[in-house]
């Protein structure tokens, strides 16, 4: 439990901060602008696909990590990029991923960490997760994994949005109520696709707009 | 010239033998089903003219005669039925030899009715794509009417060293008929490979009845959904900033690369009218970048 929260603490060096993953060019576009936006956003976007196709993924994960089947866990990592159709969503999941990977490698340098790290330094994000919360049961481990995804979608809101911290936590208490139950029953479920052509489409302009304040 | 062509088109009650695709293998009619296939082969004669060289089909699809067109062979898919039905089943597999050129098409818009049974009618498809070869998809819309079923399943292996052109364009309905994302589910599916590597894994599954088209509503209410991806020759000089263009108050894009020199736009359109201009500029856009004229489909536009 200890270490579940310090990997998931906000001073936790993972450089997510940095990221909004497509949020900032539905704000720039005038499709997400109020707290009201955000939500629905939230619920009726987020959700889905993290119910739909992140969590059972990180299900997979996480059962590789638990039986430490390397060659299982790259194969995982490599039908990601598959998924991840905008170039920056890819990097995007990369970047935090390597940078979780190298402090995971000095905190815990366990066998499988360091040949993950070796074959993939650029894993995922939610493999490194899955490996680096392996020693918790599936259930905390992936409102671990969901958490960070609502949480830095939140954060980043704040910087793009005229949305003040309690709105910004009373929406993320929300979003997790109704997360959480559903999450289970997610977990057992085999991963599919979540039709987001909005998300894609913004993450596909965000990477080649003039201006902008985070890197995804 | 030497083209090896058999035909099975439209023989609803087939002859005892046995086929590749099934088509003895059991009636493929049922009181309110067909069951079809589609096997094409595109080979390369030794001057470098494309010519089909394998055909075999059968209802609901038929084949066109085809034309010859800026060095591709230009090959219309027809659908004599006017649409598919709950329980139609097409199982289409289409192979380009190494050094081919062919580009595919629709004359008109693909439709699925309304399911009586409540099944669906699926659509499976195989494209490969040998080396140095070429092929173009461009189907007119596929418009699923309110109440429809259907499902498709896309397979694309493309070797390292082919093009691609490949359109997808959903329409939310007959609008002009008031249905607007009114058909019971559509399940869209596809893998593409190049070479070994699996490069793009899509899988939608389309409900109106929940959450799962939001974001397809959320910048136009009644959004044509276009989805292209580019390969090969045709996006070695990828148009950048010609795209980015494309863009306004009636198109929502964003392109961006996969890897091994792939790339993808997706896009959203008002209406039909803009999705229809957006692939009527975009498609010569890729040809002229790629320094290709763009071959002649053969129907009114592009």
């Amino acid at each position: 439990m200890l270490w579940l929260l310090q990997a998931n603490d906000t001073a936790y060096p993972s450089g997510a901060y940095a990221h909004s993953f497509g949020l900032e060019e539905l704000v720039e576009a005038g499709v997400i602008t109020t707290a009201t936006d955000l939500e629905n956003f939230l619920e009726k976007q987020i959700l889905p696909a993290l119910l739909t196709f992140e969590l059972p993924f990180f299900a997979r994960a996480h059962a590789a990590a638990v039986a430490q089947d390397s060659d299982e866990l790259f194969a995982l990592d490599t039908e990601l990029d598959a998924w991840r159709i905008p170039s920056e969503l890819r990097d995007a999941s990369r970047r935090i991923g390597s940078q979780r990977l190298d402090l995971l490698a000095l905190l815990d340098p366990s066998p499988l960490i360091l040949h993950q790290r070796k074959i993939s330094p650029r894993s995922h994000h939610l493999v490194v997760t899955a490996l680096e919360l392996s020693s918790l049961p599936l259930a905390q481990a992936a409102r671990a994994f969901a958490f960070q995804s609502i949480a830095g979608l939140t954060a980043a809101s704040m910087k793009l949005m005229r949305i003040g911290q309690t709105s910004c936590q009373q929406i993320s208490r929300r979003t997790l109520v109704r997360l959480g139950e559903k999450i289970d029953a997610a977990l057992s479920h085999e991963a599919d696709g979540w039709f987001n052509p909005l998300l894609e489409i913004a993450s596909l302009r965000h990477a080649r707009a003039n201006h902008r304040l985070f890197i995804s | 010239m030497s083209i090896c062509s058999f035909n099975s088109s439209a023989e609803l009650i087939p002859p005892v033998a046995t086929d590749p695709h099934g088509m003895n293998s059991a009636l493929p009619v049922s009181g309110t089903s067909l069951s079809g296939h589609l096997h094409l082969r595109c080979e390369c004669r030794a001057d470098g003219v494309p010519y089909i060289s394998e055909q075999s089909f059968r209802a609901p699809v038929h084949l066109s005669k085809s034309h010859l067109d800026h060095g591709h062979l230009v090959q219309s898919i027809v659908n004599p039925t006017a649409g598919f039905f709950d329980g139609d089943i097409l199982d289409a597999t289409i192979h380009v030899a190494p050094g081919a050129k062919l580009v595919l098409s629709t004359p008109s818009a693909s439709r699925v009715y309304r399911t009586r049974s409540g099944a669906a009618a699926v659509n499976s498809q195989h494209f490969d794509i040998g080396e140095k070869a070429s092929l173009e998809w461009i189907p007119e819309p596929f418009i699923p009417h309110a109440g429809a079923r259907h499902v498709q399943r896309t397979k694309i292996n493309l070797h390292p060293t082919g093009s691609l052109l490949f359109f997808d364009w959903i329409a939310p309905g007959r609008v002009a008929m008031g249905e607007i994302f009114a058909y019971q589910q559509l399940r869209w599916e596809l893998d593409l490979f190049l070479g070994d590597a699996l490069i793009a894994r899509e899988r939608h599954d389309l409900r109106p009845g929940g959450d799962s088209l939001e974001a397809l509503r959320a910048k136009f209410p009644a959004a044509h959904y276009l989805s292209v991806y580019v390969a090969g020759k045709l996006a070695e000089n990828w148009p950048a900033a010609e795209l980015d263009a494309l863009s306004g108050d009636a198109v929502y894009l964003g392109h961006g690369p996969l890897t091994g020199g792939v790339s993808v736009i997706r896009a959203l359109c008002r209406d039909s009218l803009a999705a229809r201009k957006l692939i009527e500029t975009l498609r010569p856009l890729l040809y002229v970048a790629a320094g290709m004229k763009p071959p002649g489909l053969g129907r009114i536009f592009c």
